[in-house]
């Protein structure tokens, strides 16, 4: 047993709703339900910066290209954003029919897609977009698809940025592939992997595997190039949040009762607690305590010697792993008694 | 790189109590900080060291010098780390203080961080080589409770009335099951002190034994519902059994931080095999 410390960045008034490490693992943004986005320093936990939004909308997502310079955010009031990383300054924005769900940056920084949500007769939208012509003023729209059947909750690159590996409010993944004819994309594969809302979808560092969460009380380890479920975590929770080590073979795993359950029941009842995970066995290793809410996002530093959670009660908590989470060695005797 | 090491401080630096802090309101008011010397930064450049030197008054009026070290340490980043190593606060965080602002970040309370296979050890926190043992130290306490242990009336109970009699001297007093752990017949037997305020430090308990003589080994239980807090209990072993015995005497119905100690030979729970 060790006793740790986190570092506590207090700035967010609203709940978290994510965060994610730029790709050195030196920073750390931030979003949460109330603007602005921040940026933090990871070694010291100093708030470096603000991406200050004009109107008060609820930021969703975030994403930070490889090389550290474009930040991009999507938030529910109808806006995409592009923001210079180092100075804070707005370089464009992209009006959606409504609120953004989801938006990432393909490997190279060029490309977006952003996902959106229902809202009255407006069916949800996956849309990419080429940031060459975005940054110019004018943008591409390389396709552009309402999603009829079931809203988009999670989405993300799928290998070599080929297709977008999509989260569905029915628990099904999906495989989105962009028609540059037809200016759309189309479905290359459906599978049914949860049995309720996907609520996170995570790459593994070499995305040969995408670990989903779901609000079905597990995360769930698939294929990449199939969507073969190949693992499954199973919690006493609602998942929300979920993550994959680089370094060893976990996951690390968040949630806890809905945000509207939670005034009801004591803090040691609500399973707020970060969960580690062996990938292999599927067996539960260690729990990380320390939020008062449901946890809404994690994020594994990119080297797997930490980890941050970001949770409803507005609290981002950065943990550094002790000299024991290196030397722990999973007993796999056990099983062979 | 983030040592600091407090090499003079006077010694009468420590708790301070609320009724000092009454004191310290003298009427002349605070001491004028324009008499203190300027703080003094000296650079090491080639042992590595950055040395910082500042003054301040403590509770007693006294001037003190604090001197701090710090081991300045050189790591080599990738590129990009090293460029924005260098960018400066921007939006609202130009507000906060330079360096790490107090406001927006703060180190959380301490966290157990274990990693096992074994449940019970997850979902209780327990140590894996203690979850067997609970069951037995569940049947000793059961076995112990039904023995009836007549209670005899001693010398301090026939105190006279309206004076205070301590807790333990009382008539009809049982001290109950739980604590202990060491036998008397150790060449070392320890020194149960009770009856300690929470407040109480380990550190406290330490700086008070430690005028007795050699101390071998304090231990101050944990309470299992707030690891932050112990007790109220502190086992002490020190290397000749006199000056537990000096420690007994002397400090038995001692005050200490608005409580009366009690300190006795600690006696053993478990018969010895």
């Amino acid at each position: 047993m060790a006793l740790i410390r986190a570092l506590m960045l207090l700035s967010h008034e609203g709940p978290i709703s994510q965060i994610k490490y730029n790709r050195d693992g030196d920073l750390l943004f931030s979003v949460s339900k109330t603007p602005p986005a921040m940026v933090w320093r990871t070694d010291t936990g100093m708030r470096l910066g603000t991406y200050e939004f004009g109107e008060k909308s609820a930021i969703s997502c975030l994403d930070i290209n490889k090389d550290t310079t474009r930040l991009v955010t999507g938030s529910a009031g109808n806006m995409i954003r592009l923001w210079d990383c180092e100075t804070g300054a707005c370089l464009q924005t992209v009006t959606t029919q409504t609120s953004v769900r989801t938006c990432e940056f393909s490997s190279d920084g060029q490309i977006i897609f952003y996902t959106t949500d229902a809202q009255r007769k407006i069916s949800p939208e996956l849309a990419i977009l080429t940031l060459k012509q975005f940054e110019g003023g004018a943008f591409d729209y390389i396709a552009q698809t309402h999603i009829t059947d079931s809203k988009v909750t999670a989405a993300t690159w799928g290998p070599f940025d080929q297709h977008i590996i999509t989260g569905h409010e029915n628990g099904s993944l999906r495989f989105y592939q962009a028609d540059n004819s037809a200016k759309r994309v189309q479905v290359l594969r459906n599978e049914q992997i949860h049995k309720d809302t996907v609520t996170d979808l995570k790459m593994t560092s070499d995305k040969l595997f995408c670990l989903s969460a779901s609000k079905d009380f597990t995360a769930k380890l698939s294929t990449s190039d199939r969507l073969e479920n190949i693992k499954t975590f199973n919690t006493d929770r609602p998942v929300n949040a979920a993550a994959i080590s680089s370094l060893r073979n976990h996951v690390i795993i968040g949630g806890g009762q809905e945000a509207m359950w939670v005034t009801q029941t004591h803090s040691h009842t609500g399973k707020f607690e970060a969960k580690i995970f062996h990938v292999i066995y599927e067996q539960e290793i260690g729990r990380v305590k320390g939020h008062f809410g449901p946890i809404n996002s994690l994020a594994f530093q990119p080297d797997g010697r930490g980890f941050s959670s970001g949770g409803e009660d507005g609290v981002i908590r950065m943990h550094q792993f002790p000299e024991i989470y290196y030397d722990f060695e999973f007993d796999r005797f056990k099983f062979d008694r | 790189m983030f040592t600091a090491d407090d090499s003079e401080w006077s010694p009468d630096t420590g708790r301070i109590d609320w009724a000092d802090e009454m004191d310290r309101i003298s009427p002349e008011g605070k001491p004028s900080k324009s008499t203190l010397p300027d703080s003094q930064n000296h650079i090491d450049e080639g042992k590595g060291i950055r040395t910082e030197i500042s003054y301040r008054y403590n509770a007693k009026n006294q001037k003190e010098k604090i001197t701090r070290t710090y081991k300045i340490e050189k790591t080599a980043v990738p590129k990009g780390i090293a460029l924005r190593r260098e960018w400066t606060k921007f939006g609202e965080a130009v507000h906060d203080k330079d360096g790490v602002d107090m406001a927006t970040t703060k180190e959380s309370e301490e966290i157990c961080f274990r990693l096992t296979t074994n449940k019970d050890e997850l979902e209780l926190g327990i140590p894996k080589e203690l979850s067997g043992l609970i069951d037995k130290i569940k049947d000793i306490a059961k076995n112990e409770s039904k023995t009836e242990i007549p209670t005899q009336p001693t010398e301090q109970s026939k105190a006279l009335p309206g004076t205070y009699t301590l807790p333990h001297t009382r008539p009809g007093y049982n001290p109950g099951v739980g604590g202990g752990g060491y036998n008397l017949d150790d060449p070392q037997p320890a020194v149960k002190i009770s009856n300690l305020s929470l407040d109480t430090t380990e550190q406290d308990v330490k700086e008070l034994l430690i005028a007795f003589g050699r101390l071998n080994r304090l231990h101050m239980p944990k309470d299992r519902r707030n690891r932050d807090s112990h007790k109220g209990v502190a086992f002490a072993t020190f290397q000749r059994r006199e000056i537990g015995e000096r420690v007994i005497q002397k400090l038995n119905g001692h005050a200490y931080d608005h409580l009366i100690l009690k300190v006795e030979w600690s006696k053993s729970q478990r018969p010895r095999n």
